[in-house]
């Protein structure tokens, strides 16, 4: 455990202690700052497939703590942190992170600024989703809210502006302009998703075993957003447009006994390769090579030629080792290249204690994997050159929700939802074809949720929730594993559920 | 997917909505006042319903507005929600917790009674609030709801 993580459980506790019988605090002593926070702690348990957890076992590595300051340091100036730690199996592990850390400039209603790391603004609940206590449903429909990039689409640096827009007769307008970079682990949550996109069939044809990111650069991400009020009380409409960029390392493990049958013939190619790049980089100007990323981009081909030739040098005169067994090489990492590009619709509408909600989303991915190594080997496959330049696809999810108060410490929820990896491909025969060892299945998801929620008093939550699951698309192959007792037991399974309970305190 | 169980949460859903009673909100006579240095005399429900979740945030003359609010069991309060902001008091509550964990804002003022709510409309500059009639007092401006 880290000192930073330390502190901030030393420092929740005590808070904690001191204010429990107290709503919210104010310390006018300190100047005015407001002082909030919460923790949630839940428990999962699913009949099949572990969702993002342990839960076929039953979890309770499924929490969420925070607590935030803030001040008005001018009429018009505010200024907030929020410190957030949470646990979802291998995910979070109650690392702490600084949530949000904004300075907002309110110059006129009409126009502000915020800067900083900032809550990222996508659909009526993403800015919300880290707090339990928010919503209804303990989790946010998967179709549009899909937890496995809940760590990355959660906050933004960056800058932004925003907005009310009042108008005589046709409602209100908000507005959300954001710009910067995001936060993207190179483990946990990223990793396991970008696992998953690597197709079978590029590994069988490289003997790649496996893959682990390394590190991650966020080129950039933004996100436009716009909120109407309708004239019709209680109608809200909203739509944004969102994307990113990012390139990401990742060590690739490659078994090269799977590659052995071409070792002759590699060697061939890459002796005269070698010394025609070894003649051009000792004269590059003669060669052509008139600027330092051409030089650079021939020295990198040297690099990769002659680290596959003398392997298959190895191989050839039987002086390597570990032929045996073939040996597993990491020199060269596989860079993954990911931009996307969503359009999200959202609708809700609440009437007296009845809330009605629909949201749709598309993603449109454009994302290539490339292996300097594998560019360098001589196999006809697919994928030659080392390059899978997956075509540009669509991801869409949407999902219809109805809650209701009973009472001011009982609602119930209700939601289904949709998700498909690729619209185009709803029934997972095309994604078959790179994905041989994967069911249909992992191209959907679909999820009928009921939902209960106690406030036992301004402080106290308690929600009770059973999930009809079908298809598996949203959750991650790395947190289901072959059986190694039982190679033959199916990975995942099409029809399973999923059960959760949560509560949550906040002050 | 399993259709009759969709269905079946879907009837268990509308079954307890038309079983069971909302919650009963209260009528009473409920004026908005303002510190007396507020520039406006008539507000636009709207309007009220703007300032009290922070969308308006400043009077003409840009001075700050300090709303002040009741507690979400308070009769007065729950009326004030239902005929302007049109919100029940758990709505309420949960949009200013999503601002203040969202860092979008902070807890709005909330004083138990209304002469506590009274008394700091009456002393603060740009502060706007709501009582029952009867609590009128000549420290404070009543506003005309148009």
């Amino acid at each position: 455990m880290n000192i930073m993580r330390k502190l901030f459980l030393v420092m929740i506790t005590v808070l904690f202690g001191l204010i429990s019988q107290v709503q919210a605090m104010e310390f006018d002593d300190l100047g005015g700052i407001d002082v909030h926070g919460f923790i949630s702690q839940g428990y999962l348990q699913s009949d099949d497939n572990n969702f993002f957890a342990d839960t076929e076992n039953g979890t309770t590595q499924f929490n969420e703590m925070g607590i935030n300051f803030s001040a008005d340091v001018t009429e018009k100036l505010r200024l907030g942190v929020q410190f957030f730690a949470r646990d979802m199996g291998d995910i979070g592990n109650n690392e702490v992170v600084l949530d949000w850390a904004i300075a907002d400039y309110r110059w006129r209603d009409w126009l502000g600024l915020r800067a900083g790391n900032m809550k990222w603004v996508n659909g009526l609940y993403n800015e919300s989703r880290d707090v339990d206590m928010l919503r209804t449903p303990i989790f946010l429909p998967q179709g549009v809210y899909n937890e496995a990039w809940r760590e990355t689409s959660a906050t933004l640096q960056g800058a932004g502006l925003y907005g009310e827009l009042p108008t005589n007769k046709a409602g209100s307008f908000s507005y959300d302009l954001q710009y910067g970079s995001m936060s993207m682990p190179a483990e946990g949550g990223p990793a396991k998703l970008l696992k998953d996109q690597v197709p079978d069939t590029f590994k069988a044809a490289y003997g790649v075993e496996d893959i682990e990111l390394e590190s991650v650069d966020v080129d950039y991400t933004y996100t436009a957003a716009m909120k109407w009020n309708t004239p019709l009380e209680g109608l809200l409409l909203g739509g944004n447009h969102w994307g990113y960029s990012f390139q990401a390392d990742a060590e690739t493990i490659i078994n090269m006994n799977t590659l052995r049958g071409t070792a002759a013939a590699a060697q061939a190619r890459y002796t005269p390769i070698i010394a025609q790049l070894t003649a051009a980089l000792a004269n590059p100007a003669a060669a052509g090579l008139t600027t330092p990323e051409a030089i650079l981009a021939a020295q990198q081909q040297l690099g990769a030629a002659t680290y596959v030739n003398n392997y298959y040098t190895g191989v050839l005169n039987n002086t390597s080792a570990d032929t045996s067994l073939g040996a597993q090489i990491t020199g060269y990492p596989t860079i993954f290249k990911v931009r996307t590009k969503t359009l999200t619709g959202s609708m809700e509408y609440t009437w007296k204690n009845l809330v009605v909600a629909a949201e749709y989303m598309q993603t449109r991915y454009n994302l290539s994997m490339q292996n300097n190594l594998l560019e360098n080997l001589d196999i006809a496959n697919a994928y030659q050159g080392g390059v899978s330049n997956i075509p540009e696809f669509d991801a869409v999810g949407y999902y219809g929700s109805l809650s209701y108060r009973f009472t001011y410490w009982f609602e119930l929820g209700l939601y289904y939802s949709e998700y498909y990896r690729n619209k185009d491909d709803k029934d997972g025969e095309k994604r078959a074809v790179s994905f041989p060892n994967e069911p249909k299945h992992r191209a959907w998801f679909k999820d009928a949720c009921l939902t209960t929620r106690f406030d036992i008093n301004e402080n106290w939550v308690l929600k009770l929730e059973g999930h009809i699951l079908n298809g598996t698309a949203v959750i991650y192959g790395a947190d289901n594993p072959v059986n190694v007792y039982d190679p033959a037991e199916p990975r995942y399974e099409e029809d399973w559920f999923l059960g959760a309970a949560k509560i949550t305190y906040s002050f | 997917m399993n259709c009759n169980k969709i269905i079946g949460l879907v009837t268990t859903f509308l079954v307890g909505i038309f079983l069971l009673f909302p919650c009963a909100g209260g009528a009473e006579d409920i004026v908005i006042i303002t510190h007396k240095s507020v520039p406006a005399d008539t507000l636009k429900e709207e309007d009220v319903k703007n300032i009290f979740i922070g969308k308006i945030t400043s009077w003409s003359d840009n001075q700050k507005i300090n709303f002040a609010t009741l507690p979400n069991d308070d009769d007065i309060h729950r009326a004030f929600l239902k005929k302007f902001v049109k919100r029940t008091p758990a709505q309420y509550s949960r949009y200013w917790k999503k601002q203040i964990f969202t860092g979008k804002g902070k807890t709005p003022k909330s004083f138990q009674t209304e002469r506590d709510l009274l008394e700091y409309v009456a002393s603060t500059r740009g502060a706007i609030g709501y009582v029952s009639t009867g609590q009128i007092t000549d420290d404070i401006k009543v506003l005309t709801i148009q």
